[in-house]
């Protein structure tokens, strides 16, 4: 059985010695280092670009701008926004925007290229935040976005404001800003291009979205898309960010058509935090009502995200963000007003949970103070209002599968917290908090599903091609583990190949935790073609009836008779040379039973969704404001657990994120001008700042997903904000309302809180 | 100006012509394709580079290359050995400490030298040896479990009879 089997990923051993290449490993005669001459200014029109010198230096074989490519403007995708050219050849809209590329035979050659290119800026006022951005007289990033105003999402439920008005109503209020965080990922992004004879553009991408990123490539290059390949080579991690396009894949593609050479380019960790697509920042506006029992009863939100200098995935991002929650506790009513906001900063991107953190953060704070008004315990509260498994909720999100009250309980016993409740003892806080997540989210009415092409070669190899990638998360493990138990195959029989627009069906890509449920089930329905087939093959070899042939530990035989019997490589090369016989190859496609996510009406966009329970507890020392974290509980409902050691570890990794992302991690802006630009400055946490976590599980199995399974990838790290908060509230008094939470901030505020008491 | 010189790598000999501000990790991956050691940061913050210098674990992307010569460098190539891993690389696939992969090689020779070195071996020796090493993937927990596992089994029995030099 291969399946709920602790399992080390599929390509561990590789990994572990140094063999896995990642696009920064790969190279290629000849082959060039590119290199991209980024604004120096955050708000600028461009006048002039002056490459001559820089054309001029021996070892230099292309320098582009803007003016040298299709002047084609793009986006995301076809539904999305097309606000950005490959390089910005009119205006500068951020410290750090793509203006020039150049590729020379190295990298000291091509960084003196762009020492000798020739910018002359004309300074414009900067944008950088909702203020100055919403202001009547702001400068417009973009002519065509009035006010600064990327998008807009607004919609109405039930009636708030008859809630709002009800004097027997609990009516808590308040505004919650985060910060700007990068997903470091340890490998950074880059691509490598190369084109063919006969015109063909082949892109080697440590990318998420290969199919996306195909059809960015050929919109921006203004090229067929079937001119266009994307292969897809270890990924180095992602987290979500790398689903997007990194903003330097079209001028890599065009550096190499102009020289005639395969052009590399790898970002520096430094343009990571100038250039790569972070974490968006939002200001929440945020009312909640309960009535005097602890019932949920309306929430209106007002969000604003700072979407930075282009829209990119913001559009999916502020839908998601949106609603999402608002499924997690039964509550009739609601109102929600959402803007992008244009500001002079790099775009953003996805980051594990994709805006759930952030919403997290303010509407379990809310929770907290119904519950204290009431004298309710704050976990009761949550109990009382809990989704459960069959409700439709007010966004007609059908939860086939919910395990959200058995979570609240299994923290609740496990952190052992109605006794440390009653022992209160001095900066010492607990707090709860919980979360839902979105599995397999439909964004289209089209094709929003998975394929998968499976081989069974003459030897019993079984061959696994599917789009959808593998970035370290264990995609390929998996999917390996799903056919071998279909199969009845050793894991190590089964291979999965990386993605190759040329050779795997068209793929949505690892967002969204749909990778487990969508991708899963393709394989698995792939896998039970081929052990149909197999079985008929072997019935034809023994001249049975398909019926009597059963398949077992890898062997296939006729069930009345155990003496016919056959190894799957006996089959399969049997198959191969008979006549009219073939290889053993099976396509396995799955379209999700949900429709198009739309907050406006009602819709049920996932497959399946998942749930999270937490609970903290920390100490907080008053006089340095160091917090240190005494246990996080954590109770996941990811349906079935298909591989428990990759899940454990998922939702450690996702929990450090968070307290990291809570306590530390900043992309800090000064004056629009960032402070820091690596792993240290930004306050990435290394192995000191991981606490004692206990990873349980709910019982739960979802009817949709393979044997059960849900995602489990984005469940940690979205209660963590407010369970920190939440915990360092009950020990110190305060409850902070912006991220990142500093011991800066805690003094401060113990201090102001003693001052003023 | 470049200029020659002779680098010890993995036991063998490799004359190469570099520019004085060339890292050994950019030698390594671009000049000698070891590209086993990774380069995630290139600011000595991630320990993703490491490599061992007469068996002691540096970061490559802060060692100018010219400042390499007559050292022994040992990389993630030269650790491994031919016909399968060493007990701490068995570990690492144990408990699942790799995912991505991308900052293992750097745990690798890190978690080597502490092994090899650390005086107690106890707990606090061992977030000293890898609080240098950043890895997003696992949260550590199973990259500490690893590395005592390995501790335990080299502890119990003497490794560094292992041809590769052990660990």
């Amino acid at each position: 059985m291969a399946i709920g089997k602790p399992t080390p990923v599929v390509d561990a051993r590789a990994k572990v010695a140094g063999r896995t290449q990642y696009t920064a490993d790969l190279h290629r005669p000849g082959m060039l280092y590119g290199k991209i001459l980024r604004s120096t200014h955050h708000h600028a029109r461009i006048l002039s670009i002056d490459t001559s010198a820089a054309l001029r230096i021996p070892g230099v074989k292309a320098v582009i701008t803007g003016l040298d490519m299709p002047r084609v403007k793009y986006g995301f995708g076809q539904r999305h926004r097309e606000d950005m050219y490959a390089l910005s050849w009119d205006k500068a809209r951020f410290k750090g925007d793509e203006i020039a590329a150049v590729a020379a035979i190295d990298e000291t050659i091509a960084e003196r290229a762009l020492e000798a290119i020739v910018v002359e800026y004309e300074p414009l006022a900067p944008i950088f935040d909702f203020d100055a951005a919403l202001a009547e007289d702001a400068a417009l990033l973009h002519d065509d976005s009035p006010g600064n105003l990327a998008g807009v999402l607004a919609f109405h439920k039930g009636d708030v404001d008859a809630v709002f008005a009800d004097q027997r109503a609990i009516v808590v209020e308040g505004t919650y800003e985060t910060q700007r965080a990068h997903q470091c990922y340890m490998e950074p992004m880059g691509c490598l291009a190369e084109w063919s004879s006969d015109g063909r553009l082949t892109m080697h991408i440590g990318s998420m979205n290969n199919s996306g990123i195909r059809w960015m490539l050929a919109k921006s290059l203004a090229m067929p898309i079937s001119k266009v390949r994307v292969v897809q080579p270890n990924v180095g991690g992602s987290f979500g960010s790398k689903v997007t396009n990194a903003g330097i894949y079209p001028a890599t593609a065009w550096l190499s058509k102009l020289s005639g050479h395969p052009v590399r380019i790898i970002y520096t960790r430094e343009e990571e935090y100038f250039a790569s697509r972070p974490r968006v920042n939002n200001r929440i506006w945020l009312k909640t009502a309960a009535g005097r029992d602890g019932t949920l009863l309306a929430r209106e939100v007002k969000l604003l995200n700072d979407v930075g200098a282009y829209v990119e995935m913001a559009a999916a991002m502020l839908e998601v963000m949106s609603h999402r929650s608002d499924s997690l506790y039964r509550i009739p009513n609601i109102r929600f007003d959402g803007r992008m906001i244009y500001t002079n900063k790099s775009p953003i991107g996805a980051y594990r949970g994709f805006g759930n953190p952030q919403m997290t953060f303010a509407y379990e704070e809310q929770l907290d103070r119904i519950a204290r008004e009431l004298g309710m315990d704050p976990l009761e509260l949550r109990l009382k209002n809990a989704s459960r498994q069959g409700d439709v909720t007010v966004h007609g999100w059908e939860l086939k599968s919910c395990g959200y009250p058995e979570a609240l309980e299994i923290v609740r016993d496990r952190s052992d917290w109605v006794r440390k409740r009653e022992e209160r003892k001095l900066y010492r806080g607990l707090g709860v908090a919980g979360t839902i997540h979105e599995g397999d989210d439909r964004h289209s009415t089209g094709f929003a599903g998975s394929e998968a092409t499976l081989e069974v070669f003459e030897d019993g190899l079984v061959s696994i091609t599917s789009g959808e990638g593998e970035f370290g998360q264990g995609a390929h493990t998996t999917f390996a583990q799903i056919a071998a138990e279909v199969l009845t195959v050793p894991l190590e029989d089964v291979t999965v190949r990386f993605p190759d627009t040329d050779i795997s069906a068209y793929a949505l890509g690892p967002w969204g935790s749909r990778i487990t449920i969508s991708g899963g089930n393709a394989v698995r329905f792939a896998a039970e073609a081929a052990r149909n087939q197999l079985l008929e093959e072997a019935a034809i070899m023994w001249g049975a009836r398909t019926e009597s042939v059963g398949l077992s530990g890898g062997r296939l035989f006729v069930e009345s008779d155990p003496q016919r019997s056959a190894t799957v490589a006996e089959v399969a090369n049997a198959a191969l040379y008979r006549l009219n016989g073939g290889i053993i190859r099976t396509v396995g496609k799955e379209e999700p039973p949900t429709t198009m996510m739309n907050p406006e009406i009602q819709s049920n966009p996932c497959s399946a969704y998942s749930f999270a329970a937490q609970v903290a507890e920390v100490t907080v020392d008053p006089d340095s404001g160091k917090v240190t974290i005494e246990g996080i509980w954590t109770a996941n409902d990811c349906g079935r657990v298909l591989n428990p050691l990759m899940a454990d570890a998922q939702v450690e990794a996702s929990v450090l994120q968070g307290i990291g992302f809570t306590l530390s991690e900043h992309m800090e802006y000064r004056r629009g001008h960032l402070r820091e630009a690596g792993f240290l400055g930004t306050g990435t946490p290394n192995v000191r700042d991981m606490p004692p976590v206990e990873v349980r599980y709910t019982d739960t199995y979802d009817p949709y997903g393979p044997y059960g399974a849900k995602g489990v990838a984005e469940l940690g790290q979205p209660p963590i904000p407010a369970v920190l908060a939440a915990a360092i509230e009950d020990a110190v008094g305060v409850r902070f309302t912006e991220l990142p939470i500093t011991p800066e901030d805690i003094v401060r505020a113990i201090e102001k809180k003693g001052a003023t008491s | 100006m470049k200029q020659s010189i002779v680098l010890s790598v993995n036991g063998g000999e490799h004359e190469v012509l570099v520019r004085p501000t060339e890292t050994l990790a950019s030698v390594l991956r671009e000049k000698l394709l070891l590209t086993g050691t990774k380069e995630a940061c290139g600011l000595g913050e991630c320990g993703a580079c490491s490599v061992l210098l007469d068996g002691y674990a540096v970061n490559s992307c802060l060692l100018l290359a010219v400042d390499a010569e007559g050292y022994d460098i040992q990389t993630i190539e030269g650790l491994t050995p031919e016909d399968g891993l060493t007990p701490l690389q068995e570990a690492f696939v144990e408990h699942g400490a790799i995912h991505c992969g991308f900052c293992t090689p750097g745990l690798i020779v890190t978690g080597t030298d502490y092994l090899r070195h650390s005086p107690s071996h106890d707990h606090e020796d061992l977030m000293r040896a890898i609080e240098g090493n950043i890895c997003r993937c696992t949260g550590y927990v199973s990259v500490v479990r690893a590395i005592e596992s390995a501790t335990t089994r080299m502890q119990g029995n003497d490794a560094s009879t292992h041809p590769t030099g052990g660990i």
